[in-house]
């Protein structure tokens, strides 16, 4: 038998590269997978040297890092984190860090942000809702399960496509842009410009589709007492914010235009506000269909969307009215809560409790950073300008993080309902399509 | 015929490493190194099998009863380690058939149409 320190070493490698394969597909294989490894290396060695060696390696590396995968993949208990959770378990630490890699991303490129030139905020901002859904969708294709560190690049894609949305004009769409080419047309007596149609076109896309999947819930009995306070409190919110946004700009404007020119001046800024507070509502509901399979981890949805809420860096604008110390600090607290904690706290708590606590608190501290900074920045603008703000005005610039919170509180009692462990929703279509 | 892996469809051809790997044990009970010579040879050295993917492969035969363990004892031409030996089950025999048969019947279909050297016989 040959034996010497090319093969040894090799021996000690390959060794250390079995651990990269599940436990339990270790404790089955390990022994033979070394044995078989090591009687290649000898006749790879008895046919060309240490040449023959370093071409089995180039073997070996492929089929190492191909077949681990797969194993972790098929491998039912090894996929526990990977793919598929414990029902009431915490989630096994490979998993946290697959959850964690789109809030690790965000904390990262905000700290270059706030302490470089450089300009991160495309890349943060809306390419990576792009990027880091395409593993997710990958392994949902080849395994045809949505794993469960897919739910926060998802809330991720849904808030940047929900971003996008709102800046596309109507003209660009296929197909049916070439209707909306004109300037204006007439619409309930008014005349509108095609270019605000689009609010009106999303925002009952937006109404259609919450109350379709709030229909199915309440066909399925789905909704607890507890949900249907939140989702009240969340309409009497959107409700108060659009009237108080047309309040606003209606007194503003209502000394320049005529009435007829009010309302069309009006009209477009209900539809942008109804638009603005419906996503997130949607997004809650969205959430209830991965409910049955994810419970209280559902919740990471909405840390997904929630992760791209405030980007400031060193060149924002706030900068300008704002100490740089203050915006950055209050960036990275946001930041951090949102991205690192919330979704550690989450999938490693034990018991629904535990989850509700991780749920509300790092949401709440990030919620109150997000007010505090809008309320700051806003007063700071208007001293600047020299603006007498009034009540109203202030109330308004903070009114969409309460409907957010809200809806928050909402998700919390449809996800995590407070009396047992089990999970509130029946099968849903789309997961049990995809199982 | 319990079939749970995606390489192993019912209906559907064989993968390569499976189909050689049944191959390798359909002349007597083989250990894995054996098995992977006896692949090389069918294959003129064109398939050369890792250990991830020859026991990959046979953990998922083993799952679908393709075929079986048969106990573990050294192989006098090697060494005396003792090594884990498998055996071509019933099931196994008639798929890799079914698979010869396919592919006796691909390349009667590929001599039909001129696309090999050798004639129809």
């Amino acid at each position: 038998m040959i034996t010497n320190r090319w093969i040894v070493f090799s021996q000690h490698l390959y060794r250390g590269l079995l651990r990269l394969y599940p436990q339990t597909y270790r404790t089955s294989y390990e022994s033979e997978m070394f044995h078989l490894f090591t009687d290649q290396c000898r006749e790879a060695y008895k046919g060309q040297g240490w040449a023959g060696i370093l071409s089995l390696w180039a073997r070996i590396l492929i089929d190492v890092s191909v077949t681990a995968i797969r194993e972790h993949l098929s491998t039912p208990r090894a996929s526990v984190g990977l793919l598929d959770i414990a029902p009431n378990a915490v989630l096994p630490w490979k998993g946290v860090l697959l959850v964690l890699v789109p809030g690790l991303i965000f904390f990262v490129s905000q700290i270059e942000q706030v302490t470089s030139s450089n300009d991160w905020f495309f890349l943060v901002f809306y390419r990576a809702g792009y990027f880091l859904i395409l593993p997710v969708l990958l392994v949902w294709l080849l395994t045809r399960r949505f794993p469960v560190w897919g739910l926060i690049p998802l809330g991720l894609l849904y808030e940047t496509l929900w971003s996008y949305g709102q800046l596309t004009p109507l003209s660009r769409l296929p197909f049916i842009g070439r209707w909306f080419v004109g300037e204006s047309v007439n619409l309930f007596g008014m005349r509108i410009n095609t270019y605000d149609l689009r609010y009106l076109l999303a925002a009952s896309v937006c109404v259609i589709l919450l109350g379709t999947l709030i229909g199915y819930n309440i066909r399925r009995r789905q909704i607890p007492l507890g949900a249907w306070k939140w989702l009240g409190l969340c309409g009497l919110l959107i409700v108060f914010r659009m009237a108080g946004e047309v309040y606003r700009f209606g007194v503003l404007q209502s000394q320049y235009l005529s009435p007829e020119e009010l309302w069309a001046y009006l009209f477009p800024i209900t539809l942008w506000y109804l638009y603005d507070s419906l996503p997130f509502l949607v997004l809650v509901f969205i959430g209830m269909l991965f409910a049955r399979k994810y419970g209280g981890f559902s919740f990471l949805l909405l840390l997904g969307y929630l992760l791209p809420t405030i980007i400031f860096g060193r060149y924002g604008a706030w900068n300008e009215y704002v100490p740089f110390y203050l915006v950055s600090a209050a960036v990275l607290v946001y930041r951090f809560v949102v991205a690192l904690v919330a979704p550690i706290w989450l999938v490693r708590a034990a018991s629904t409790p535990g989850r509700q606590r991780a749920a509300a608190i790092p949401v709440g501290v990030a919620i109150a950073t997000h007010i505090s900074l809008n309320l700051i920045s806003f007063l700071a603008v208007v001293s600047q300008n020299n603006y007498q703000p009034s009540l109203l005005d202030v109330v308004m610039t903070i009114w969409n993080q309460l409907i957010i919170s809200a809806g928050l509180g909402l998700a919390v009692s449809l996800y995590l309902p407070r009396n047992n462990d089990r999970v509130i929703v029946s099968p849903p279509d789309l997961v049990s399509a995809a199982e | 015929m319990p079939h749970t892996s995606s390489s192993l469809v019912p209906g559907q051809p064989l993968t390569p490493a499976v189909f050689h790997i049944l191959l390798a044990l359909a002349d007597g009970d083989k250990h894995g190194y054996a098995i992977m010579k006896d692949v090389e040879e069918q294959t003129a050295g064109r398939l050369k099998l890792g250990p991830g993917t020859l026991y990959g492969t046979i953990k998922r035969l083993l799952v679908a009863s393709l075929i079986e363990e048969v106990g573990e004892r050294p192989d006098p031409e090697l060494d005396d380690e003792r090594r884990r030996y498998y055996r071509l089950t019933a099931d196994g025999r008639k798929l890799a058939l079914e698979e010869n048969q396919r592919l006796t019947q691909a390349v009667k279909a590929a001599r039909l149409k001129r696309l090999s050297n050798r004639p129809l016989s």
